[in-house]
């Protein structure tokens, strides 16, 4: 992607704290170490950053704080700039990654600081589960005590029932992003499991178990936008923005008429293609929206990395697995494994690219050379997709 | 409750709620019941142990509930 002048876009830093419990730490604290540690591998300084987007969901409603990304600006002793809290549920990092880069592209920015933060540990599973419920529509799903795991369980549901998904499916999901994270040291969970341990877990929302879902977690992840000239003294290679593309979808569930796709992934990945102008088929390496173990299946379906109602059983076979021979899904570990703050996600996908793509990663898919990201909010209510490339 | 007979939807999808919501007490059940193509969410009135399942008929009560109608009924 160029400005409008015709340079080239690209993260020329990225990082993220660690994700899981952060007691000692608030949102604000967060924010500001990743985006520091960001901006330091840049090559560009705090002077020279134009712009901040901050994505958050629940860092207003759980915290009571706003004007969080002002907050995070004055603590990174940044000029009085543009600053904007960005919110589109689990998307919302996605989301300000791609405002970030529209402001480039526009010529109202040269550099732009994308960061986005969650921090949910400090409050009950009951607290987070009716702060997530945000996500859908007030009148309707969440007054009849709908919840997440519970509408991605009917997304598995209607799944088994139109291709056959299998529970022990469901569950090699699990295991093979569990074994993607062994050993990785920003994960929240970073110890493989097997599909045993994942079918008999706690049942959270039939027919999704505790292992099937992403846990709450707090953690951060920032990353600095600028043109290809601007990064020439970054810390390592900076990496090219092909394509970064949204679109909305379902808000409630009388308006989605198959549960088994997510129109606003389909869109975006669309024309993300399009503007990169590549196939599913040459993507080396995908970090996708694995919010519940189901969620992976559908992504890929979505995404056209494999066949609409084949995912399940392709992924179970091991086709989407860091030792397979196609496309490596989730090498970080995913959401699964990771973890979830959800804020925070959309642009620790694009770290864990960043790091792929620059051969540097826990995971190191080999010759990862075309990355893609897919950043899913609420219901299909929102959707980002990222190709970035060497 | 009386219903008219065209009251009545197939089951798409079913979920059974077990961590819930403040104001809400888990267990429930919920699906999705389509009605003519359209679909809608509805609590589910029947006991966990026998909630019916996607390709069930049910039958609709008001704009929340579903009563699932025993197999061998019309």
């Amino acid at each position: 992607m160029k400005t409008k002048s015709g340079r080239e876009l690209v993260i020329a830093g990225s990082a993220m704290t660690r994700f899981g419990r952060h007691p000692e730490s608030g949102p604000v604290e967060l924010a500001v170490q990743a985006a520091r540690e960001a901006i330091s591998a840049s090559g560009v300084g705090p002077e020279d950053v134009d712009a901040v987007y901050l994505g958050t969901f629940l860092g207003q409603s759980l915290h009571a704080q706003g004007v969080l990304a002002s907050i995070v600006a004055r603590r990174l002793g940044l000029r009085p700039v543009p600053t904007t809290v960005v919110e589109g549920a689990c998307a919302s990092g996605g989301i300000a990654l791609r405002h970030g880069v529209l402001a480039c592209r526009s010529g109202s920015a040269e550099t732009v600081l994308c960061v986005g933060v969650e921090h949910l540990s400090g409050f009950s599973t009951e607290t987070v589960t009716g702060g997530l419920a945000e996500g859908f529509e007030f009148d309707g799903d969440r007054q009849l005590g709908l919840t997440f795991p519970g509408f991605f369980a009917l997304v598995a549901s209607e799944h088994e029932a139109k291709f056959g998904t299998s529970r022990e499916e469901l569950a090699a999901v699990t295991v093979k992003n569990r074994a993607h994270a062994e050993g990785s040291p920003t994960a929240m969970f970073s110890q493989p499991v097997s599909a045993e341990e994942v079918v008999t877990s706690r049942p959270i929302a039939d027919p999704l178990r505790l292992l099937d879902c992403s846990p709450i977690s707090d953690g951060a992840a920032a990353v600095v936008v600028t043109t290809v000239e601007n990064a020439a003294g970054a810390r390592e290679r900076p990496v090219r923005i092909l394509a970064c593309e949204q679109a909305s979808g379902a808000t409630a569930i009388s308006q989605i008429t198959d549960l088994t796709s997510f129109e606003a992934t389909t869109v975006a990945a669309r024309r993300a293609f399009a503007a990169a102008a590549v196939e599913p088929a040459d993507i080396d390496v995908v970090e996708l929206h694995d919010c519940f173990s189901i969620a992976e299946i559908v992504d890929c379906e979505d995404l056209g990395l494999l066949p609409r109602g084949e995912a399940a059983a392709a992924i179970a076979e091991g086709a989407t697995a860091s030792a397979g021979s196609g496309t490596v899904v989730n090498p970080s570990g995913g959401l699964l494994s990771r973890g979830h703050p959800v804020g925070a996600t959309g642009l620790a996908q694009i770290n864990e690219l960043v790091r792929q793509i620059r051969g540097v990663a826990h995971r190191q898919v080999e010759g990862a050379d075309l990355a893609l990201a897919q950043n899913l909010g609420g219901t299909g209510a929102t959707a980002t997709v990222t190709i970035l490339a060497a | 409750v009386t219903v008219a007979r065209s009251d009545t939807g197939t089951v798409r999808a079913v979920v059974v709620i077990r961590t819930s919501p403040p104001g809400f007490h888990a267990p429930y059940a919920l699906a999705v019941v389509a009605t003519e193509g359209r679909p809608s969410l509805r609590r589910i009135d029947s006991p966990l142990s026998d909630h019916p399942k996607p390709g069930d008929r049910v039958t609709l009560i008001g704009s929340d509930v579903a009563l699932p109608i025993p197999s061998g009924k019309p």
